[in-house]
């Protein structure tokens, strides 16, 4: 076994849950031990047990993680054949999400157009007073 | 006549000290860095501006810094002391980043496992230097490249470190393109350099939005310690891919993280008082930051080269060094070198892989060490 007792102590207070049984066995009855080792001072040994560990827990995080994200294509092709991807985005726009940069470009070309039709129609009037 | 010697023996012209002039100094030359060199300026600038506020001395009586209680830096400062700000960082981080790159080459995830040596031979360092074992644990996660994960477990483990670490973790995180290249240099051989790697695959939206949930449950479940970090992380991550609450991303990752950067980075600078800051402790701490990410660097690269062995499509092993957290920096870092042997390899979009995970990695390394030394 690569760990001493006092290193698996530290790992399983970790909240690491491991297949060996023998971490949670030592679990409980090495706590209060290992918390009096941590505050007084860990030896450089124990400090190795600690990096290794800490190092072993970091990849198997990663490797986990690793090992979800090579399946987790397969898992979606049979999950497609049920529910097909839709590529349109679910939620709808809200209003705040409709106001976007080229508004302000929009609201332009709209006060362009009232402008101009404003001006034909006192145009219009101008011409018509002037016939009568 | 009186009052105004009174007054004049009040001004920080009369209770300056030497080392306050020093701090000062060091946070013009973090700001002059940060404007000349663009060298990591949204933090070095609120840090070098802290510094020098933090250091101008306090009349008797007057209650002004981040250690004064009921002053407002103290009330800033809150915020770091006990890690609340850290967090929202990473809800911010997790609403920037793109994890297409990771999802389409998982094995690059490893490279971000890898770079944590630094991590853990550096806590041993300091433990071999003295530091309690709660001191070394912080001071080690420096190797992690991420200031707000060495922030949280300073704040965490050794709050009488925190400004030293703070201050040592985005230094070097700000000198990444400085430390990092003659490593992977020394490290690697020029054919190994101009390896390139097949462009990522498309990853599609599923994938994305399922990646955050079942990623912090995995990395959750195996250290409970680093809970905060990547809850937030990953729900950032969540709130950008879902595309139902673009709104809130956009928050996330705008405005929301600007202004706790701004808080953070100030106080923490405010916190380098010079009787607390210049010690020789932040002395060991900062040799101790320069070798973590040595380490971690050389780490990511030689298990790069260490894949290599079993792999059919090789690995650019300079992708290793992004493999430290400081994001996007390393990853820009392995770009640059990358292109400096062949103008058309373009290792950006894979470098980006291991620099996420190594977010993910360094946050775990944080949890692991959390629990186990508290």
């Amino acid at each position: 076994m690569l760990l001493n007792q006092n290193g698996w102590q530290i790992l399983a207070q970790s909240g690491v849950d491991m297949a060996d049984g023998a971490v949670a066995s030592t679990a409980s009855a090495g706590a209060d031990a290992v918390g009096t080792s941590v505050s007084e001072g860990l030896s450089l040994n124990d400090g190795a047990v600690v990096a290794i560990v800490g190092l072993m827990i970091v990849f198997t995080a990663l490797i986990l993680i690793t090992l979800f994200i090579s399946a987790l294509p397969k898992i979606l092709e049979k999950i497609s054949r049920v529910w097909p991807e839709v590529d349109e985005p679910v939620g709808h726009p809200t209003h705040s999400d409709s106001l976007l940069a080229d508004d302000g470009a929009v609201l332009a070309a709209i006060g362009f157009v009232l402008h101009t039709e404003f001006q034909r129609q006192l145009e219009s009037q101008d011409s018509s007073r002037q016939s009568s | 006549m009186e009052i105004l010697t009174d007054f004049f023996e009040t001004t920080g012209f009369l209770t300056l000290e030497p080392g306050n002039v020093i701090m000062i100094l060091i946070g013009i030359v973090f700001i002059f860095l940060a404007i000349t060199k663009d060298y990591e300026p949204l933090l070095l600038v609120p840090i070098g501006m802290g510094a020098i506020v933090g250091n101008i001395p306090a009349a008797a009586g007057m209650s002004m810094g981040v250690y004064d209680s009921g002053s407002v830096l103290y009330y800033l400062y809150f915020g770091v002391d006990q890690g609340v700000y850290p967090p929202l960082i990473f809800l911010g981080i997790g609403a920037m980043t793109d994890f297409s790159t990771m999802l389409s080459n998982p094995k690059l995830v490893l490279l971000g496992a890898a770079a944590q040596i630094g991590v853990f031979l550096t806590f041993l360092g300091a433990l071999w230097l003295g530091f309690s074992p709660q001191q070394a644990g912080a001071i080690g996660i420096i190797g992690g490249a991420d200031g707000p994960t060495a922030i949280f477990l300073a704040s965490k483990l050794a709050p009488e470190l925190l400004g030293a670490i703070a201050i040592a973790a985005y230094s070097y995180m700000a000198l990444v393109p400085v430390i990092q290249p003659p490593i992977m240099k020394l490290l690697t051989r020029r054919e190994e350099r101009l390896i390139r790697m097949k462009p990522p695959r498309k990853v599609s939206k599923r994938e994305k939005m399922i990646f955050p949930v079942a990623a912090f449950l995995i990395s959750a479940m195996i250290a409970p310690g680093a809970v905060v970090l990547l809850g937030m992380l990953f729900f950032g991550n969540l709130l950008k891919e879902s595309l139902v609450t673009e709104r809130l991303a956009q928050t996330a990752r705008t405005a929301m993280i600007d202004v706790v950067t701004i808080l953070l980075g100030f106080a923490v600078g405010a916190s380098t008082q010079a009787d607390r800051f210049l010690t020789q402790d932040s002395l060991r701490i900062f040799g101790l930051g320069a070798l973590s990410f040595a380490i971690a660097t050389a780490g990511g690269v030689m298990f790069a080269k260490f894949m290599n062995l079993f792999l059919k499509e090789k690995i650019n092993p300079l992708v290793g060094a992004a493999g430290v957290s400081a994001v996007p920096d390393s990853a820009r870092v392995v770009q640059m070198v990358g292109q400096q042997e062949d103008p058309h390899n373009f290792l950006l979009m894979h470098a980006m892989a291991p620099n996420v995970a190594g977010v993910v990695g360094s946050a775990i390394a944080a949890g692991v060490l959390w629990s186990v030394l508290t």
